[in-house]
């Protein structure tokens, strides 16, 4: 009687050879970019399987080309034998699928890990960015569109300073000017002063001649005499009061030339003052004119930043993908294991893989060559596909 | 106030970038590791404005959690988005009769994911 373990070797060696491991050689090819994500110890039970694979597809070719199908129940004594030859083979497996399951878990999970840090790392590596001022333009206002607001209101207010300025300038001008006219009329005063103080001087000589004259006519010059004294009098009291507005006139003269000059002196100053602060304001504005430049250059840069932060999560949810393939693979590798372990005959080769599609979630895990499946494998990540909204 | 939004995923690190693209987009972000971590969330959480979800996962999967979502009187106005690797229709019809709103299938564009949360979190 037929032993069933020996069906079960002979057919799950073919099923091995024929079916199962090109596509997990495929999966292994698609997982290569991963390579400096995980531990060298982790790879080597994948690697150990595909030298396996490889080894069991060189020893049998023409027995694996000759079989048509692995459902078709080998009886007799050519299976027997076959069977025997192949129970090392189901103690090897038994003994090597669960450690293959663990490797393939931890691998998972090793990229899983990998993964998060390098996202927790990128994203503090962007928050630092942003807040070095590094903003796309995109979206709300950043700190480089408040720094050209401010530096248009700081050139509007500062400019409206200079004008102040300026208007002041030319008001303390024109009060320079009504000075020198004061300066004028009082030069003119003096003048008028002296001729006052001229006039009593011929007022008094005219007195004294009046009195030689009275002095003349005797008694009936007596009157005149006494007018002629009274007009001198007058005239010596003119004269003084000339020469005291002489005095004063030449007093004021002296202040209003001191004041003409502290003005003029003051006018000066207040120019180059003016002239400095507009200077310093003209430097002021293209100092925050730079620091604009340089928030657009930042905002520019943000966007380049944004742009490839984009790409990179597009491009790290190549473990996402990976690791569905692994899954689905590691889920056959326990169900090969169960399979062997019941000792119950293998079911046929479409219904085994029928099984195996229904975890099929991706393209190209629907796509069963090998070649097709280690091309896509080791393309980068597929182009994000438009949203469906129901 | 930043709308919140929970992200269901098998995958830590997918969920890591779904919440890298949405927290810099100025939303807050819960967690979820199936469907059955998802309502337990939902349930603890506050005020949750959209939900994004993956499909295949183990425990509850996405279909299940949005029809779970849908009978809940509390939860059953939340749209979800699912986010999936899954391309077969007949899947994204199961989806679309338990009651998703959109359908985004992996890897992800985070413009595209973005534009889709602010029009669905905004209704």
């Amino acid at each position: 009687m037929t032993r069933p373990s020996v069906h079960i070797g002979n057919s799950a060696s073919m099923f091995l050879k024929r079916r199962l491991i090109p596509p997990v050689l495929a999966c292994l090819i698609a997982a290569i970019p991963l390579l400096n994500q995980v531990s060298v110890f982790t790879l080597i039970p994948p690697i150990a399987m595909a030298v396996l694979a490889a080894w069991c597809l060189w020893r049998t070719p023409e027995r694996a080309a000759n079989d048509s199908d692995m459902g078709c129940a080998l009886v007799g004594s050519t299976a027997t034998a076959a069977g025997q030859e192949h129970q090392p083979l189901n103690h090897l497996l038994l003994g090597v699928l669960p450690i293959w399951h663990q490797h393939v878990v931890s691998a998972r999970t090793q990229i899983d890990e990998a993964v998060n840090d390098l996202v927790g790392n990128f994203a503090s590596i962007t928050d630092q960015f942003e807040a070095a001022g590094f903003r796309s333009s995109d979206g709300a206002s950043g700190p480089g569109d408040e720094t050209a607001s401010i530096l248009s209101l700081c050139e509007n207010e500062l400019q409206q300073v200079i004008s102040l300025m300026n208007a002041l300038t030319l008001s303390k001008g024109a009060m320079n000017a009504s000075m020198q006219e004061l300066l004028q009329a009082t030069k003119e005063l003096q003048s008028m002063a002296q001729g006052v103080a001229q006039i009593a001087s011929q007022t008094n000589l005219l007195a004294i001649n009046a009195a030689i004259e009275a002095a003349h006519a005797g008694d009936s010059g007596r009157g005149f005499a006494a007018i002629a004294k009274e007009i001198r009098v007058l005239s010596q009291s003119s004269a003084q009061t000339a020469s005291q507005i002489t005095e004063r006139i030449g007093r004021v003269t002296e202040i209003m030339n001191g004041t003409t000059q502290a003005a003029a002196k003051a006018s000066t100053d207040e120019e180059t003052a003016i002239e400095r602060s507009s200077g310093t304001v003209s430097d002021v504005l293209n100092h925050m004119r730079q620091l604009s430049a340089d928030a657009q250059t930042m905002r520019d840069r943000g966007h380049v930043i944004r742009t490839d932060i984009e790409q990179l999560i597009i491009g790290l949810q190549f473990q996402d993908r990976v690791n569905q393939l692994m899954s689905v693979v590691d889920g056959d590798i326990n169900r090969l294991r169960d399979q062997i372990a019941s000792e119950d005959p293998p079911p046929p080769v479409a219904q085994w893989l029928d099984e195996l599609q229904r975890h099929y979630t991706m393209r190209e895990q629907r796509h069963s060559a090998v070649a097709e499946l280690a091309e896509q494998g080791s393309a980068p990540a597929q182009p994000a596909r438009k949203v469906v909204f129901f | 106030m930043a709308k919140t939004v929970l992200v269901v995923d098998d995958s830590s690190s997918l969920r890591a970038l779904v919440k890298l693209a949405l927290v810099r987009a100025g939303y807050s972000v819960i967690e979820g590791a199936d469907g059955k971590e998802g309502l337990a969330q939902l349930d603890k959480a506050g005020k949750v404005h959209l939900i994004v979800s993956d499909v295949n996962m183990p425990n509850m999967d996405g279909i299940t959690f949005v029809q779970q979502i849908k009978q809940h009187p509390k939860h059953k106005f939340i749209p979800v988005i699912m986010l999936t690797t899954e391309d077969e229709t007949a899947k994204m019809q199961q989806a679309k009769a338990a009651g998703a709103r959109a359908w985004l299938i992996k890897p992800f564009n985070p413009p595209e994911l973005l534009d889709a949360v602010s029009r669905l979190a905004a209704a």
